[in-house]
């Protein structure tokens, strides 16, 4: 998202922030979209399977992906589409950057590569009170929007930061994996 | 894709970011957070849920 919302294409700073503000609106309200339908299927599977036993379907299920984080050869769906950036091309920036933190907030519409998203995801239901959803889901967006910090000082798409070596995915991967793990396992015990 | 500002001429240095934004030292950051959290805290899920958020928003932005 750094080559999207960055000083060099805002034309300066002062734009840069608002455009990040706008991302981060639609990342929490996307966000909310995804907690409002977990809430809904909890809420009607719960008719079937108890509370207990659904936070441990959710457990396994996070600790699925945690093992697809870690190399283990398992099948994730996982949705392999990007945001549509021909929109960059026809919508003002700034509508631009809310319907983009509003897809990425939903979670689910373009790729996720670590099992943390869908843990948080399965975990919001279960967290017993809605001011304590809309925080998580608040700190959520606002995780993808510090992205948006690394570019700070852009000032051509020339100077956008490069991070990536095979350390640093190796790091990101075990990180990722040992947090859904540890949620995965609060989810079992709080639940 | 729009651009604007100076062109080329960048160092390596600056070219590989900052330290405060590096994702592997965030995400490094975020996993001993969380370990400490549960360490004090026991396993809450109100207590590890915004930390794994946090990781969560921020991790899903890095793909290789």
């Amino acid at each position: 998202m750094g080559m999207t919302i960055n000083p060099a294409v805002s034309g300066g700073r002062r734009r840069w922030l608002g455009h990040s503000a706008a991302f981060l609106l639609g990342a929490f309200f996307g966000g909310l979209l995804t907690l409002t339908g977990a809430l809904a299927v909890v809420a009607l599977a719960d008719r079937a399977v108890p509370l207990h036993g659904l936070a441990v379907l959710g457990a396994a299920a996070i600790a699925w992906a945690a093992l697809h984080d870690l190399g283990v050869p398992l099948p994730l769906p996982y949705r392999k589409r990007q945001v549509p950036e021909w929109l960059r091309e026809v919508l003002p920036q700034s509508v631009v950057a809310a319907i983009f933190g509003g897809m990425l907030g939903i979670g689910f519409l373009t790729l996720f590569t670590y099992s943390t998203q869908l843990a948080v995801f399965l975990a919001l239901p279960f967290l017993g009170s809605v001011p304590t959803m809309l925080g998580v889901v608040a700190t959520f967006a606002l995780g993808k929007t510090l992205v948006l910090a690394g570019v700070a000082r852009a000032r051509s798409l020339d100077e956008i930061p490069v991070y990536w070596n095979a350390t640093g995915v190796g790091v990101l991967r075990t990180a990722t994996a040992a947090v859904s793990l540890t949620l995965a396992w609060s989810l079992v015990h709080t639940a | 894709m729009l651009e604007t500002g100076r062109p080329a001429a960048v160092s390596p240095a600056r070219r590989r970011g900052s330290l405060a934004t590096d994702p592997m030292l965030i995400a490094a950051g975020t996993s001993l957070l969380t370990a400490t959290l549960v360490l004090f805290a026991g396993p809450k899920l109100a207590v590890v849920a915004p930390a794994a958020a946090l990781l969560a928003g921020w991790s899903s932005a890095w793909s290789p």
